[in-house]
């Protein structure tokens, strides 16, 4: 059951928000022993919540399709009175006083927080096996990683606990997921969903947005959640507008399907796919536009050294806790205060360079279709993937970001849907230039 | 090019060596293929993330000198101030107006990516 399905049905009193809240508590509980989706589970707010909606009903007060809608937070998202761990023991037990905007906006549309769930350890990674919290697992197949960071909210939503999770994406960690476990997945415009009380990673790459069964829900969560926000520094006064599309079509709609970089590497599985996506448009009435993405390999580096940095800098006052870090986050923070302050303002300076070659796409496409990942899901405790003898393996998680990390670095909308594959799920990456975040859920909604 | 072990013992020595010496060859491939890079650069590019002066919020100022409270709360806190996402009290959490409301706040001269 989708959210517009749920809002219908508790519209028509066919079925309550108690009674949704129970079933998604019923899940949860069920399902957590096998797949650890969650770090807190909210059962007596969830049912404290829902029953405010059902009153809230019943007197005739309509906040929106999320009212009533059970949904869960990745654990980095700040709930007044609610522990909040960011996923690592440095905060294993930090209960803020004051909640993020986020919660602040759906709490307002009436949806009904379920819990929070696991990530991996600070957002920084993307297997989701933390070392303080257990390895979340992928519904699909349990012994094999749900993809991260926002590992946690992908189950929730693939496995039928909640209607739609919140995650955070830094270097692909909603796009990821969504891929890894079969959900939709939207990465917003930077500065179109406020940040606010949300633990940082990269503050200069940090996009918050939902992760849902359907592009359609994604839409309707972000009307909820983008705005304006004066305590996000990089928020964006540009009109919010309506994320649902009614009435739209692919007709004369212009994909840009790259020649280049990333038909790379690319798993035999998910080439299919990618492929017939690619059909699905065109029969549909799209037009296919073969295009040159500027160095995609470059973006990769630029962010691997702005994140690398913003992290070190941000969690210098924690460098003397080393054995509170799990090994793979311990590697990275070391690498990041060993770089230069002029590589960060270099890097930095290439990405306004990046971005500015990029804004010309725009003039010969609406969007562009990539996969979102090159492989399916690893198993948990795999380190490489093998390309044939004559080309070296890669990294896991290099190559687990190779197609998203890039567009954290020009700030674009990104929007991630599963495309129909024999085995495990497979994403399919529909980017979108600034704040057309309206106009890829609607492409996503109409191919998915 | 750089020597990643030296560094780190020279400028980061609670970096046990063989620490370092894990992390170097990553390093190394990192900065074989960032520093060709930036010999593209020219003088005119500016940085993606550059300052700009807003009329100070004076309660904004009084908020951020309060102490973010003890133990990991105010570790939690210092965390937030460090990031762009700017840290809050208490008094913060009340429900926002809608949605609307908040999109259609003044606009300030936001850098945006």
């Amino acid at each position: 059951m989708t959210i517009e399905q749920a809002a219908k049905k508790l519209r028509a009193r066919e079925i309550s928000a108690v009674e949704l809240a129970r079933e998604s508590l019923r899940i949860i509980h069920e399902q957590q022993p096998r797949l650890n989706a969650f770090i807190t589970v909210t059962d007596d707010l969830a049912l404290e919540q829902a029953r405010q909606a059902d009153d809230d009903f019943a007197r005739g007060i309509d906040r929106g399709p999320l009212q009533g809608v059970p949904y869960a937070l990745k654990d980095l998202f700040r709930t007044r009175a609610i522990r909040t761990t960011g996923g690592t023991k440095i905060y294993a037990d930090y209960v803020p006083d004051y909640d993020c905007a986020v919660y602040e906006k759906v709490r307002f549309a009436g949806a009904v927080l379920m819990g929070k769930t696991g990530l991996h350890e600070l957002a920084y990674g993307v297997t989701s096996n933390n070392p303080h919290f257990g390895a979340i697992r992928n519904p699909h197949d349990p012994a094999r990683i749900p993809g991260g960071s926002s590992g946690g909210s992908g189950v929730a939503v693939a496995a039928g606990m909640v209607f739609f999770a919140m995650g955070s994406d830094t270097g692909g960690s909603i796009r990821i997921p969504a891929a890894y476990c079969g959900c939709v997945g939207l990465k917003p415009t930077f500065g179109r969903v406020s940040r606010f009380g949300a633990m940082p990673l990269g503050a200069s790459l940090d996009h918050m947005g939902p992760m849902t069964q359907s592009a359609r829900d994604a839409a309707l969560v972000m009307n909820a959640i983008a705005g304006y926000d004066s305590r996000d520094d990089s928020s964006s006064a540009e009109p919010a507008g309506d994320f649902v599309r009614n009435g739209f079509s692919l007709k004369n709609l212009r994909v840009g399907v790259p020649a280049n970089f990333y038909c790379d590497r690319v798993v035999p599985e998910v080439a299919a796919a990618f492929a017939a996506a690619l059909n699905k448009a065109e029969a549909a009435g799209a037009s296919l536009v073969p295009v040159e993405v500027p160095d995609p390999a470059a973006l990769n580096v630029i962010g691997r050294v702005v994140l690398m940095a913003e992290v070190s800098a941000l969690m210098e006052p924690w460098a003397n806790r080393r054995g509170d870090f799990g090994p793979d986050v311990q590697a990275l923070l070391d690498q990041g205060r060993l770089l230069a302050a002029t590589d960060y303002v270099n890097a930095q300076r290439l990405r306004r360079r990046a971005q500015r070659e990029w804004a010309g796409l725009w003039e010969r496409v609406d969007v562009i279709f990539t996969p979102t990942a090159p492989i399916l899901a690893p198993l948990i405790g795999q380190t490489e993937i093998g390309w044939g003898d004559d080309q070296p393996a890669e990294d896991v998680r290099l190559a687990t970001t190779r197609f998203v990390r890039g567009i954290n670095v020009l700030g674009l909308p990104a929007l991630s849907i599963p495309f129909n594959s024999n085995s495990l799920p497979v994403g399919l990456q529909i980017v979108g230039q600034p704040f057309r975040d309206d106009l890829i859920l609607a492409v996503g909604d109409l191919l998915a | 090019m750089t020597d990643w072990k030296a560094l780190a013992a020279a400028r980061c020595p609670d970096i046990p060596p063989d620490a370092a010496a894990r992390i170097a060859p990553s390093l190394e491939a990192l900065e074989n293929a960032f520093r060709p890079l930036t010999e593209q650069l020219t003088p005119e590019i500016e940085p993606a993330v550059t300052f700009t002066a807003v009329v100070a919020d004076v309660r904004d100022m009084g908020r951020d000198a309060q102490p973010g409270g003890g133990g990991a709360g105010g570790a939690a806190s210092s965390i937030a101030g460090s990031g762009s996402h700017r840290d809050g009290t208490g008094d913060s959490a009340s429900l926002p107006s809608g949605p609307d409301t908040a999109s259609s706040s003044p606009a300030s001269d936001k850098e945006r990516l």
